[in-house]
């Protein structure tokens, strides 16, 4: 038996007519930050299964309240003005005629009179008989009328101020009169008898004035709901201990409620919630669904690596297994930028010297199977994933290994010496370029590349501690200047001129000095070497978006992976799309950074209705399915997609929305470009997914999974797309959860002609949340993630059907650091697989 | 208190409240929000970025007429999104902020601050307890 905090829905139960919680996001629907709807959370708990809500909304914009994280002691509410309101949906579902009612409502008058302020009303939407319940009547006092039904209006005496006030107001109807009381606080502010009316169905409303009567009240709104039935004192007193407490304003509980000092907690033992969920009706929604769930764990578990999650990322296993990884040409792009979310994911304060030495030793290892461009990025991100502030000596020793190894590895490493310096450059400048000089004669003269690794690790370190970042950037234009000297035999005389040429003028524009407008044209001297000029061109916008560090950092991961696209693309696919999608890029990325240049040599279609970012993304996209090779440029549309994700989300706020329409233009151009491998689309629908989930592993997560599935990447969408799942949990004595389910394979695709009548094989999986994480997270998303761990775990068996045997044992799934909704969630879940059979039906 | 366009008619008000819905639903429409094809409407979105179909958003606003008679309609300073990049061509970009005011300049609009002189007095509502 244990114990978890009661709601509203353990206290009123199916007679909860109508609730709005602020706290449920899931009733929470916005349109350009603006409520349109606030639905019914006495239905959308299972108070009410299957009832009709009660929905709020309202369709002009700018009646619209709106909501904020913040809003009424610092917490969640929904904030109007007077003039802003929702019409309720559905009154008929509410208890109409002469009933017994109660009210309630959670308020913070933040400023106005208040003359007539009304929080909910119901019953007719004229002149006739309605409920009218709120506050403003004969000054700033709790209020309830009937509006002309008989009962005259009742109000407190007390002001509604600036200290949130619950009013419980109770309609008994059931003797010969209608006994009314009126509680704020748990104290009584009025009571006694009116005549029972007969309501009406036909309009209500929440959160409003009425007929704009002068002086408005803003407000912030907790709660609000109504219910059927007169509450007993018992249950009022613990309604506003559990709205005080879930606020964060239990100070102004009542002396007298036995309930002040702690909120009411119900038993339990047995099933508390119970679901059957399919992941989804169509293959692209099961796919989000789960690759929303897929963790850092289940892509090191993909690299065949005993690893349980992102707080294994310090660990020098699972980096190595992804650096290993990123050395194989087919998953390179995807797994090296795996590499940089798994080492980094934790943050600056994380990455510590440890992680550096790691990281070392990643670097050889990277380097030893040819370092890429992508992989040195990535590389480069892990170190310094924050900017100036993360970037250690340590980790620039890691960066200058890494780059060291790579000068003495002929024309390959020349990109990735690049891409190293240019990210050094980045990390180190962080948000704001340096306004000192700086210039290549004046840089260091270091001849050999262990001079220059010497040397750069100084200026890094002088950076870290603010001693002027104009120093880092000479260290690192002498350090490339050092590792291009070295591919100066197989890169040729010309192409190392044009690389120290346009690191001067990237470092120079990177230094404040003007030069970046010059960058766009590409110098002729320049396009022998791909990927070089894909770095070239984020370096040029990096240049240009000097105050944006998260997007520019964003935009180099993407430059870096088309640049990569391209590299593998030249000589095949002609020189003239080559350099048209070189051009596009720089100019998609200099049209990204808002520097006017979006008059791409691509024209955005006038339907997609794009700019910004997204029209970035977009001419990127086109130039890539202008070159050969689709799977690599595929992969490195989705990389760029997910990284435009964290720019969007970092950089305007407006996250998921602009984030979608840089999704649907990937998915776009993948249809266009007909290069929809399964891996691809993977990557794509991945990327999708995590712009649901601000953890989410995205295309990465999507081609570990593809590789674990080796080529049958199609194969597991289907597989995906018809399972399904059934669960219930409960909560245990020590405050943690259980999660008890099945998950249901469809029937093996080989034999689906013929199995009539039979599903496929089921796995049965217990997940046991511990304290941390069942504080964070409720039993139906408790239940998605122990259903996604198990789908995950089945298809890394590569063949789920022949496979089932292997399934059997205990993995470990770290929450900590996903997210439901706005929640953070924490803590562990432990999972027990238990293969089981074909059943027939 | 809110600020107002005033127009001596409902037709000038009904107008003016149109054009501050095209820009914003181009904004809107620019920043991944679906029209629905039915209503002409926004589809709202949930905490997961969602649509929600049957949460729709349909008018900037609807005029209402003050006790002097005239219509006034909520400023456009009121429409989310201010700060959004509805061009990026332009230098500077232009914003949804620049462009509803480069059209209220162009409208040549009137904005008073709401005044409780606007409205009718409130009813008197005795208690009877």
């Amino acid at each position: 038996m244990g114990t978890r905090l009661k709601t509203e829905a353990d206290l009123f139960g199916g007679d909860w007519s109508a609730g709005f919680n602020p706290f449920d996001m899931a009733t929470i629907t916005q349109s350009a930050g603006s409520v349109s709807q606030f639905a019914d959370e006495s239905v959308a708990s299972g108070a009410r299964p299957g009832g009709t809500p009660v929905n709020a909304g309202q369709t002009v914009a700018a009646s619209q309240p709106t909501f904020s994280t913040t809003g009424l002691a610092g917490k969640n509410a929904l904030i109007g003005n007077g003039s802003q309101f929702l019409d309720l949906a559905n009154v008929s579902a509410l208890p109409v005629g002469q009933s017994d009612v109660t009210m309630y409502a959670l308020i913070q008058r933040v400023s106005g009179y208040g003359q007539n302020s009304v929080v909910l009303s119901y019953g007719s939407s004229g002149d006739g008989v309605e409920h009218l319940f709120g506050f403003g009547n004969d000054g700033p006092h709790w209020w309830y009328t009937d509006r002309g039904g008989g009962s005259g209006d009742f109000h407190g005496t007390s002001d509604v101020t600036a200290a949130p006030s619950l009013c419980v107001l109770t309609l008994d109807a059931s003797g010969s009169s209608l006994a009314i009381e009126l509680r704020v606080n748990g104290v009584v502010e009025a009571s006694g008898t009116g005549t029972a009316a007969s309501f009406g169905s036909d309009g209500g409303r929440l959160l409003y004035t009425i007929n704009d009567y002068c002086s408005p009240a803003n407000c912030a709104l907790g709660a609000a709901g109504i219910v059927r039935r007169v509450l007993t004192l018992d249950e009022k007193q613990q309604l506003e201990s559990i709205l005080h407490w879930r606020q964060g304003t239990q100070a102004q509980i009542s002396s007298d409620n036995p309930y002040r000092s702690a909120a009411p907690t119900v038993t339990t033992g047995g099933t508390v919630y119970a679901s059957s969920i399919a992941l989804a009706s169509t293959q692209a929604s099961a796919s989000a669904a789960l690759l929303a769930g897929v963790s850092a764990a289940a892509l090191a578990a993909a690299a065949a690596v005993s690893v349980t999650g992102k707080a294994m990322a310090a660990s020098q296993i699972p980096l190595a297994a992804a650096a290993a990884l990123a050395g194989s040409p087919s998953v390179r792009a995807a797994v090296t930028a795996a590499l940089a979310e798994v080492a980094g994911l934790s943050g600056s304060a994380r990455v510590s010297a440890a992680t550096a030495l790691t990281l070392a030793g990643v670097a050889r290892q990277a380097a030893s199977n040819g370092l890429t461009a992508a992989s040195a990025v990535a590389l480069a991100q892990a170190a310094g994933l924050t900017g100036a502030g993360t970037l250690t000596a340590a980790q620039g020793a890691t960066l200058i290994l890494a780059l060291a190894a790579a000068s003495n590895t002929g024309s390959a490493a020349y990109a990735s010496a690049m891409a190293l310096a240019a990210s050094a450059v980045v990390a180190v400048v962080g948000q704001s370029v340096a306004t000192g000089p700086a210039s290549l004669t004046a840089a260091p003269a270091a001849s050999t590349a262990a001079q220059a690794s010497a040397q750069a690790p100084l200026g890094l370190t002088q950076a870290s501690a603010q001693s002027g970042a104009s120093s880092a950037i000479l260290s690192a234009a002498s350090a490339l200047v050092e590792a291009v000297g070295s591919s100066a035999s197989p890169g040729g005389a010309q192409t190392y001129a044009a690389a120290v040429a346009l690191a001067g003028q990237a470092l120079a524009a990177a230094s404040g000095m003007g030069a970046a407008a010059a960058a766009l044209a590409l110098p002729a001297t320049v396009g022998q070497s791909g990927a070089a000029t894909g770095v070239y061109a984020g370096t040029v916008a990096l240049a240009q978006t000097d105050t944006l560090a998260a997007r520019s950092q964003a935009l180099a991961v993407a430059a870096a992976a088309i640049g990569e696209a391209l590299g593998t693309g030249t000589g095949t696919g002609g020189a003239q799309a080559y350099a048209a999608a070189i051009t596009l890029t720089a100019q998609a990325l200099a049209a990204a950074a808002g520097t006017g240049q979006a008059s791409a040599a691509v024209p955005l279609p006038a339907t997609l209705g794009l700019s910004g970012t997204a029209a970035g993304l977009y001419a990127g996209a086109v130039a890539l399915t202008q070159a050969e090779g689709h799977g690599a440029q595929a992969q490195a549309v989705a990389v760029a997609a997910a990284a435009l994700r964290e720019a969007i989300g970092a950089d305007t706020g407006v996250g998921g929305q602009s984030f979608a329409a840089a999704v649907a233009l990937a998915v776009a151009t993948l249809q266009a470009a007909d290069a929809r491998t399964g891996q691809a689309a993977l990557a794509v629908l991945a990327a999708s997914a995590g712009g649901q989930t601000s953890s989410a592993l995205g295309a990465n997560a999507a081609a570990a999974l593809a590789t674990a599935a080796v080529e049958s990447a199609d194969a597991a969408l289907t597989t995906v797309a018809g399972t399904t799942f059934q669960a219930s949990t409960r909560v245990l004595a020590n405050g943690g959860l259980i999660v008890s389910g099945t998950l249901t394979l469809p029937v093996d695709p080989a034999f689906a002609a013929t199995a009539i009548g039979v599903s496929g094989p089921s796995v049965a999986f217990t997940a046991h949340l511990d304290q941390v994480a069942a504080a964070t997270i409720n039993g139906a998303a408790a239940a998605q993630f122990a259903a996604q761990a198990a789908l995950t775990a089945v298809l890394q068996v590569r063949d789920p059907y022949a496979g089932a045997p292997q399934l059997g044992g205990i993995r470990t799934v770290t929450l900590q650091g996903r997210s439901v909704g706005t929640r953070t969630l924490a803590g562990t879940m432990r999972l027990t697989l238990m293969p089981q059979g074909s059943t027939r039906h | 208190m809110a600020r107002y366009y005033v127009f001596a008619t409902q037709a000038q008000a009904q107008a003016c409240a149109e054009r501050i819905w095209g820009r914003m639903k181009s904004a809107c429409v620019a920043q991944g929000y679906t029209i629905d094809p039915a209503t002409g409407g926004i589809v709202g979105k949930d905490a997961a970025g969602r649509d929600v179909p049957g949460a729709l958003t349909l008018a900037w606003d609807r005029p209402r007429q003050r006790g002097d008679g005239k219509w006034i309609v909520i400023c456009s300073a009121a429409v989310p999104g201010q700060t959004f990049v509805i061009d990026a061509s332009r230098t500077p970009p232009l914003t949804l902020a620049a462009a509803l005011a480069a059209d209220d300049l162009s409208a040549g609009v009137t904005v008073e601050v709401e005044d409780a002189s606007w409205w009718p007095a409130p009813p008197s509502l005795g208690a009877r307890l």
